[in-house]
């Protein structure tokens, strides 16, 4: 069945609002239990946009973003994508590690290691709660890391997309510490049947809990 | 003289006249491919996703694949009035992006795009001139059908010009 996305009811929007809560605390929990300090992550925006508007979505596919790139496997199939600007990523990795850590201008191992276990636990947190609303089981590979235009870091993905789905559900997260703020797009990028799996039991489970 | 920009999305070709330049930004694993009348100075661009239609139905965009998309730009000039003899082919992108510990089709996809390409320029009897391909970095190209020059910006290696 082919779902359009475009038109979600206002429950199913409500539901995704709340998973993308969900997701956020779980991950702004895990983030402050390891730094030992106070992060909190709020979900500015939350919706399901076609594949090939992601590009322009953060700006244009010669802007040059970090992407952290996990493929998901387990009940169903998809990709999960992090992409946020070098400066906004640095900035993150100086958060993460206290203002004593001295940081390079540029991407070196140790802000790439940062970055990548960041999103770890982002990606992580949001999948957790994605198996519960959804009731599947979804794991995630290890992190792949690239800098470059965006355009050709969704390049591939679109690729493997273009065999299958055409949507994908955009979570932008933004994580705040004290007066900082970081901004970061999270892209899950689905096989078709999980996102419609996922809608469905998002739908069900408002209609259960008697919130309208 | 401001030379007119036209733009190739993914998964589209496009032709155009001189003096303006076709573009396509952030090629990744996808392939840019460029052909050039160098008698009557005009060209095509095509931004390829996928090396082959088959299996996939007919309804799908011709433009995502390579046989189909090199196809139609080839017999669209020919329509034109180009001759083969003075079409050059230019080929750009499949790289690899990321690197994975378990290779798998999908990883290859780069590989697969630039093979692909190259055996359909050679079934249509178009000679491949100049090309920058795979590596694991991103490309934005630009064709100035003026001259036939393709620009090749990338942020690991800067401006090339093939």
């Amino acid at each position: 069945m082919d779902r359009n996305f475009e038109t979600l009811s206002q429950i199913e929007l409500d539901a995704l609002k709340e998973l993308g809560s969900i997701g956020a605390g779980n991950a702004a929990t895990a983030l402050s239990t390891m730094l030992s300090k106070r992060i909190d992550i709020s979900v500015p925006e939350i919706g399901i946009f076609k594949v090939e508007d992601i590009p322009e979505m953060i700006g244009g596919p010669e802007m040059v973003r970090v992407g952290i790139y996990f493929t998901i496997t387990g009940d169903s199939f998809g990709s999960m994508l992090l992409m946020l600007e070098k400066d906004e990523g640095l900035r993150l990795v100086k958060m993460m590690l206290g203002p004593g850590f001295k940081l390079n201008s540029d991407l070196d191992l140790i802000s790439k290691s940062a970055l990548e276990e960041i999103a770890n636990i982002l990606v992580g947190s949001y999948l957790s709660a994605f198996s519960q609303f959804a009731k599947m089981r979804l794991m995630q590979s290890t992190p792949a890391f690239a800098y470059d235009m965006c355009g050709s870091i969704i390049d591939m993905i679109c690729i493997e997309l273009a065999q299958r789905t055409t949507h994908i559900l955009m979570v932008k997260t933004d994580f705040l510490e004290k007066d900082d703020k970081i901004s970061a797009n999270l892209f899950f990028l689905p096989e078709p049947d999980a996102l419609v799996k996922l809608i469905e039991a998002l739908g069900v489970k408002q209609y259960e809990e008697g919130t309208d | 003289m401001k030379k007119e920009l036209i733009k190739v999305k993914m998964a589209d070709v496009q032709i155009g006249n001189s003096p303006s330049v076709l573009i396509t930004y952030g090629l990744g694993s996808c392939v840019g491919l460029t052909i050039w009348d160098s008698r009557q100075k005009y060209g095509g661009m095509a931004h390829i996703m996928l090396p082959s239609s088959k299996g996939f139905s007919k309804n799908e965009n011709f433009a995502k694949f390579a046989d189909s998309s090199i196809e139609y730009l080839v017999n669209e000039m020919l329509k034109m009035g180009s001759f083969k003899k003075y079409l050059e082919a230019k080929v750009f992108g499949g790289a690899s992006m990321f690197t994975f510990e378990t290779k798998s089709e999908i990883l290859n996809i780069g590989e697969r795009n630039i093979e692909a390409t190259f055996n359909a320029l050679s079934e249509f009897g178009i000679e491949v001139v100049g090309k920058d391909v795979g590596g694991n970095f991103g490309r934005t190209i630009s064709l100035d059908l003026e001259t036939g020059k393709v620009e090749v910006h990338s942020i690991k290696k800067g401006n090339t010009i093939i």
